[in-house]
């Protein structure tokens, strides 16, 4: 509760102070940097029993707040707070008039997503996703001079609104059914009936086109593309993730029941395309960031492991997933933000002219692919053996279809290793015109942390699981 | 009055707006199938509202979920007409079948 207070209200004094902070670009900075910091430090201090803006018990109507929400909102504060450290020079470039409001709609975004962590009524679920998913547009369609940045930003308005439409009908005809929108399965969720039924399959169908996966997926290349890198990176980490708990808190809240035989098919075929439709599209991109934008698909699907397995197991793999999915996408369009145009001819040679920032890139794509020795490793291994461990006769298979996929998926990170360290760059007119600015000293400090991090991980995955049972 | 009426009216409304969303190639018009599809879930909320009303006499709680989709469906209004009109300042268009320049 804390941290949806604090995130709100750091956003709206952000956004009335654009005035005062224009010219003051330095100081923007350090404020938010320091409304994260409070976030850290009061929802930290709620998980451990200090309330400090609800006095009535946390589990009301509306939210209910468990080890795991405090955990994950923790988590999502320090990606958060990664996040501002690494892109805050760029977050002031794109649009220089306007960059309070651009902190401004970044905090919405968090309180969004606060909701959707702890949210126990359906409510909730909508404002949640309406309140992350609306200022999304606008931060899409920031660059505003950039045609593919409107594009960016109208597709995903136009789509986003339609998939809202599909929420609400599921909301509505759940109501219809049950007479409530509590999300408690021992009064109301617990219906058979045609129309509850329906409901929660688009309600279902909403959250999945929310998170952009493979029947739903068509507008995330496009989307991701146009859209500034800056944003890029936030869309691919905090949100996506936070709307894979939101369903996963959804699917959680039903009863065995209600949810019926069918749910397992249709999530088995929704990750298998997924992972299909990711990972053989990845492979032909001409362009690093759209190459990111159908891992990031690919990458979702081994998330939603955790909506097939649906045990202890699979909640511990889908936090781990979480942290080292983020950390290294971010490490990456870190790296990203500072080319121009980032195909992946213009990787050659990058470990000679700029070690630490190959390195760093290596580490990152290591962890995506899932080495050993990477968090990617232990994060993919939480997902498997949890859905191994679900038992049923499509569990084994799907491991191993998971698995190829992972190998398959390692061509298209390994490339722009190979690129880097094993392809000389061409000595043309043509190579001079690509610019590749270097890291800064901040970023690389924060970086080296984000690398050291994700190989902490991959040796002791245990330190962040044994936060949820305390 | 029976509910199914207003199922099928509202399912009707909606099937018609996301009809329009996939065929039409306006950005206006394709959002103004948006706030149809909106509307039209309003519309089956008050209805099962008052069923519930009348089966307990207690189920308000659709009619006050109306007031919500509205504050959202007007929020959503201000920020899609912007961005309609940010894009129809740059490209002299609004059709969004010509928008395809990011793939080249």
């Amino acid at each position: 509760m804390n941290a949806i207070i604090i995130a709100s209200l750091g956003a709206i004094i952000l956004m009335l102070t654009n005035l005062f902070f224009r010219k003051r670009s330095k100081l923007l900075s350090v404020f938010a940097l320091l409304v994260v910091i409070l976030l850290i430090v009061f929802n930290t201090l709620e998980g451990q029993g200090l309330l400090f803006f609800y006095p009535a018990s946390l589990n009301s109507a509306f939210f209910q707040f468990s080890n795991f929400t405090y955990l994950f909102n923790n988590v999502l504060i320090l990606t958060f707070l990664i996040y501002i450290l690494l892109n805050k020079n760029y977050l002031l470039l794109i649009n220089p008039d306007h960059s309070a409001d651009i902190y401004a709609l970044l905090f919405f975004v968090m309180t969004g997503c606060f909701l959707l962590t702890s949210y126990n009524n359906l409510l909730s679920l909508f404002l949640g996703i309406e309140i992350m998913t609306i200022p999304l547009y606008v931060l899409a369609g920031m660059d505003k001079k950039n045609q593919k940045s409107n594009e960016a930003s109208l597709k995903y308005f136009l789509l986003g609104a339609f998939s809202t439409c599909i929420l609400l009908m599921g909301i509505t005809l759940l109501y219809g059914a049950t007479g409530s929108f509590a999300l408690n399965p021992f009064n109301t969720l617990n219906t058979t009936k045609l129309l509850g039924q329906v409901g929660m399959l688009f309600i279902f169908f909403a959250l999945l086109f929310k998170v952009g996966v493979a029947p739903f997926h068509f507008w995330v290349p496009d989307v991701y593309d146009g859209t500034p890198n800056v944003f890029t990176a936030f869309m691919a980490t905090i949100v996506k993730v936070v709307v894979i708990i939101a369903l996963l808190n959804f699917i959680n809240a039903l009863t065995p029941n209600c949810i019926g035989k069918s749910y397992k098919t249709i999530v088995l075929f929704v990750i298998i395309s997924t992972l299909a439709i990711g990972n053989f599209s990845a492979l032909s991109q001409p362009n690093v960031k759209r190459m990111m934008a159908y891992s990031s698909i690919a990458q979702a699907g081994f998330m939603l492991l955790a909506l097939y397995a649906l045990n202890d197991l699979a909640t511990q793999g889908i936090l781990i997933y979480a942290i080292v999915y983020s950390l290294s996408t971010l490490t990456i369009f870190a790296i990203l933000n500072k080319f121009s145009l980032a195909t992946f001819s213009d990787f050659n040679g990058l470990a000679k002219s700029q070690p630490l920032m190959a390195c760093f890139l290596t580490v990152a794509l290591l962890s995506l692919t899932g080495i050993p020795l990477t968090g990617g490793f232990f994060a993919k291994y939480y997902m498997l053996s949890a859905t191994f461990f679900s038992g049923g006769k499509y569990a084994l298979p799907l491991v191993i279809i998971c698995l190829i996929f992972a190998g398959i998926s390692a061509v298209y990170y390994l490339k722009v290793i190979q690129a880097m360290y094993f392809t000389t760059p061409p000595v043309t007119s043509d190579h001079a015109s690509i610019t590749i600015q270097p890291l800064a000293t901040l970023e690389k400090s924060i970086l080296l942390l984000v690398v050291i991090a994700i190989l902490f991980l991959g040796i002791f995955p245990s330190i962040v699981t044994q936060w949820l049972y305390f | 009055m029976q509910i199914q009426y207003y199922l099928y009216l509202s399912f009707i409304l909606f099937g018609i707006g996301a009809l329009g969303v996939m065929i039409r190639r306006n950005a206006i018009i394709v959002f103004m199938c948006i706030e149809m599809m909106l509307n039209s879930v309003n519309l089956l909320l008050v209805a099962f509202s008052k069923v519930q009303y009348a089966l307990n006499a207690q189920g308000i709680d659709g009619q006050i979920f109306v007031f919500f989709v509205m504050v959202v469906a007007a929020a959503e209004v201000t920020v899609g007409l912007a961005i309609i009109v940010m894009c129809y300042r740059n490209t002299r268009s609004i059709d969004i079948g010509l928008m395809n320049r990011i793939k080249n």
